[in-house]
């Protein structure tokens, strides 16, 4: 009897142990979809960046709708910058002011709605009601809806129309549904926004896609600005995937096992807008020594740690219309010293910095810390300019906005991505044109608005390419902007993450193609 | 018997403690000296130039060239940690020399006056105490804008009160000493009381609150510079040398623990010369 009773006690302890073993043990057993839950942790996503919310017909909130599969656009862009249809299945340009375009018949918003062409005529006329670049882009006249097709009438000739309709303002979302106190909306992607707020989005799968079913259930959006909370948080596994890591942390995870990283070059440059507003900025030989002696080389390889590529012109090399095809000084601090030798800037008290009618050669570099890589170029070309004789002081505040207005600056140095819409006519009518938004430099030159007006009615790609070499190099010449870098943009996630992957774009991240294994 | 050796050995104790209190003056002072002579004679102490940069050789960790590495610019650590010392040391002692002297005048002139303007002054104190120092020092350098004479003044606007308070109660436990009647029967006028007779005999609680405040004020101006309100670029200052090099604290950790050591030893020396001289200047100490 007692014998039975040890025996019964060790059973009952040996099915404890393998029934407790096999609760814990889940490491063998695959995940559903909806079990499946990815932690984004992105420094891109914040007030400062003016993207917050997910309403695209809000300032740079379209770029969140798009980047975190809640919206998507009729066109978008293959990794090479090529048009590909997306919502939309093809068009047709009927004249120099008509496009037609035909809807896909599969596609329903997440409510359950099916996109027709009334409802993306609905979200075209609240577009450009509302925001503030698409009317100036796209200058629509009229839009006619019939069936599962829509036709648009511009006002002028608009060559660029559905490179601008790439644009994230131009996710497609149901404007009967409206937007909600969080800046909610009702988009076509993979998946649904629960909750939004300034700090995070938190999303579920969309059972109804059109493209699929996504292969994971939630996604949290988490505002992680700080980069080196970013990194800690992708160390400690609080995190699945990170956008914007430090330069310095990359290096932890390259060549490590339990990561990969997914890198692209993309169209962000890091440029110095030159205020020509500013009397010392108006000599031209002190542009152009400034021009020469910006370290291009040594921030692109040592400061950005080889996560950049010096910059030309403000195209990269990937596009027809980048990379060599404009030409611009070369790094050449000597040849720096003659120029301004030569247009009467000497040393004349000896303390290293040039002086002329008694003023001496300083400028004010205005920049802000948001972007990591700015404060860093403002400290190299600090150094490098001094080199030259011309003092430099740095104001790297996030509250530039305030120094803007003011014209308190002689350098505005950002980054910016040149070709979102994979035309080069958006980078010139948003810079270098009297009246564009971001002309922060106030460049004025009758040469390139007259060629900005030929290319914004030439229809021939050709000539289009021809036309946006022809205002880059006008553009580098007169060193209105100085170019010092593209970005090269990488995710960081965890082993067994897939189809997640960065894309020249900079605003296609989260995709029904998302998984973890 | 018994009696006298008690005293004997207390008294020998006593003095041991009073010696080793000495040696710790002198010790502590001397390196204070040696911090001071540092900071004084940075440009001429630094083996290379803490502002050339040369990206070859950036990032170098500790080695026989360059003892305590390089920076991302290439920039000698060593130079830019003893010109930091400039920078930090100076502002420090500035800013202490600015909150404890306008701080020990309002609360001269409060605690003689009385009254109305006495009240009126130490409510406006209090209002400033009892704001978290830290945030209202941030809004005022944000204010401001950056660089490090603007970090001193906003980090001034919130430490004068404390000094205020002290020299109050100081003023108030000594204006109505036998002396300070005897100096206004025989006619002294108000300043000489003051600055003759009160000061003076004030000034000792007033010294060591200074010293002991110089640590605090340079990890609080180092603060400011770590979050990018205190020295501007290229400005070799340990509190924004700290915060560019945060970055690469798990890859080159050379690049922060340099100005955070010597924001530790600095901070550590001052606290102990402080903490000495408050012993010295203890009544018990003197007997």
């Amino acid at each position: 009897m007692k014998r039975k009773g040890k025996l019964l006690a060790l059973v009952l302890t040996g099915a404890l142990a393998v029934g407790m073993l096999t609760g814990c043990g889940n490491a063998g057993s695959t995940k559903s979809e909806v079990e499946k839950e990815f932690n984004y942790g992105t420094v891109a996503y914040s007030v400062s960046n003016s993207n917050t919310g997910l309403n695209p017909h809000d300032s740079y909130s379209g770029w969140s709708t798009v980047r975190y599969g809640v919206g998507e656009t009729l066109f978008k862009f293959n990794a090479k910058m090529e048009l590909e249809p997306w919502l939309a299945k093809d068009y047709e340009q009927i004249d120099d002011n008509t496009v037609k375009i035909n809807l896909r018949d599969d596609v329903k918003f997440s409510n359950g709605k099916k996109m027709t062409g009334e409802a993306v005529k609905a979200c075209f006329e609240d577009l450009i009601a509302k925001h503030d670049r698409a009317p100036k882009d796209l200058q629509i006249k009229s839009i006619t809806a019939d069936g599962q097709s829509v036709t648009i009438v511009s006002e002028n000739k608009v060559p660029a129309l559905i490179n601008y309709l790439c644009d994230p303002y131009g996710a497609i979302v149901d404007v009967e549904a409206g937007v909600t106190a969080d800046k909610n909306v009702v988009g076509t992607g993979p998946y649904v926004a629960t909750a939004v707020s300034d700090t995070e989005i938190n999303l579920e799968a969309n059972k109804d896609y059109w493209g699929g079913t996504p292969k994971v259930g939630k996604v949290n959006v988490k505002s992680i600005t700080d980069g080196d909370t970013l990194t800690m948080a992708l160390q400690s596994g609080e995190i699945d995937a990170s956008q914007g890591l430090p330069y310095a942390s990359l290096k932890l995870f390259q060549d490590n096992n339990d990561y990969t990283i997914s890198s692209c070059n993309t169209s962000r440059v890091y440029q110095a807008a030159l205020n020509y507003n500013s009397p010392v900025i108006q000599d031209a030989a002190v542009r152009q020594a400034m021009a020469m002696s910006m370290d291009k080389d040594g921030f692109a390889s040592t400061l950005l740690q080889g996560n950049g590529t010096p910059a030309i012109g403000p195209f990269p090399a990937n596009l027809i219309f980048g990379g060599d095809k404009v030409n611009a000084s070369k790094y050449d601090i000597e040849g720096a010293k003659k120029v301004l030798e030569a247009a009467g800037w000497v040393d004349i008290d000896g303390d290293g910095i040039r002086e002329k009618d008694g003023q001496k050669l300083s400028v004010k570099w205005l920049t802000y810390t948001s972007r990591q890589e700015l404060p860093l170029l403002a400290e190299s070309v600090q150094a490098s300019y001094k080199l030259a004789g011309i003092d430099v002081h740095v104001n790297a505040t996030d509250s530039y906005k305030d120094f803007l207005k003011a014209g308190d600056y002689d350098v505005f140095a950002n980054a910016f991505v040149t070709t979102p819409t994979g035309d080069p006519q958006y980078y010139f009518t948003t810079h270098v044109v009297d009246g564009s938004d971001y002309n922060q430099g106030h460049y004025h030159c009758e040469k390139v608005e007259q060629l900005v007006a030929q290319l914004r009615t030439e229809f021939d790609k050709d000539k289009r390419n021809d036309l946006a070499v022809k205002i880059a190099q006008q553009v580098v010449d007169d060193n209105a902007y100085i170019y010092a870098s593209y970005l090269k943009m990488s995710f960081v996630m965890k082993k067994g993450v897939t189809g997640f992957t960065s894309h020249p774009s900079d605003y296609y991240e989260i995709t029904a193609d998302l998984d973890m294994n | 018997m018994e009696i006298g050796l008690e005293k004997s050995v207390t008294v020998r104790k006593s003095k041991t403690r009073k010696d080793q209190t000495k040696l710790k003056l002198y010790v502590f002072s001397a390196l204070v000296v040696v911090l001071l002579v540092i900071a004084a004679f940075a440009s001429q102490l630094v083996p290379y130039d803490p502002y050339q940069q040369d990206l070859g050789k950036a990032l170098q960790a500790p080695n026989s060239n360059y003892l305590l590495g390089t920076d991302r610019y290439g920039r000698d650590l060593l130079s830019r940690v003893i010109m930091g010392a400039q920078a930090t040391i100076f502002s420090s002692l500035l800013l202490v020399c600015i909150i404890s002297v306008i701080g020990t005048g309002v609360g001269l002139f409060c605690g003689y006056k009385g009254g109305k303007i006495d009240s009126l002054i130490m409510r406006i104190s209090d209002v400033f105490l009892a704001f978290p120092g830290m945030v209202f020092a941030i809004a005022v350098a944000g204010v401001l804008g950056g660089g490090i004479m603007n970090a001193v003044l906003a980090l001034a606007c919130i430490s004068w009160p404390k000094f205020a308070r002290l020299a109050r109660g100081q003023v108030l436990s000594v204006k109505n000493m036998p002396y300070i009647s005897a100096s206004k029967l025989s006619g002294s006028r108000p300043a000489k009381i003051i600055f003759k007779h009160i000061l003076p005999n004030i000034m000792g609680p007033i010294l060591v609150t200074a010293t002991l405040d110089i640590g605090t004020m340079m990890m609080e101006l180092a603060g400011l510079s770590f979050l990018g309100l205190g020295a501007m670029p290229p400005i070799a200052e340990w509190g924004s040398m700290m915060s560019n090099g945060r970055s690469m604290l798990q890859t080159s950790p050379w690049v922060i623990l340099a100005p955070g050591g010597a924001i530790f030893i600095t901070v550590m020396v001052f606290n102990l010369l402080g903490d000495t001289v408050r012993d010295v200047l203890d009544p018990k100490f003197k007997k």
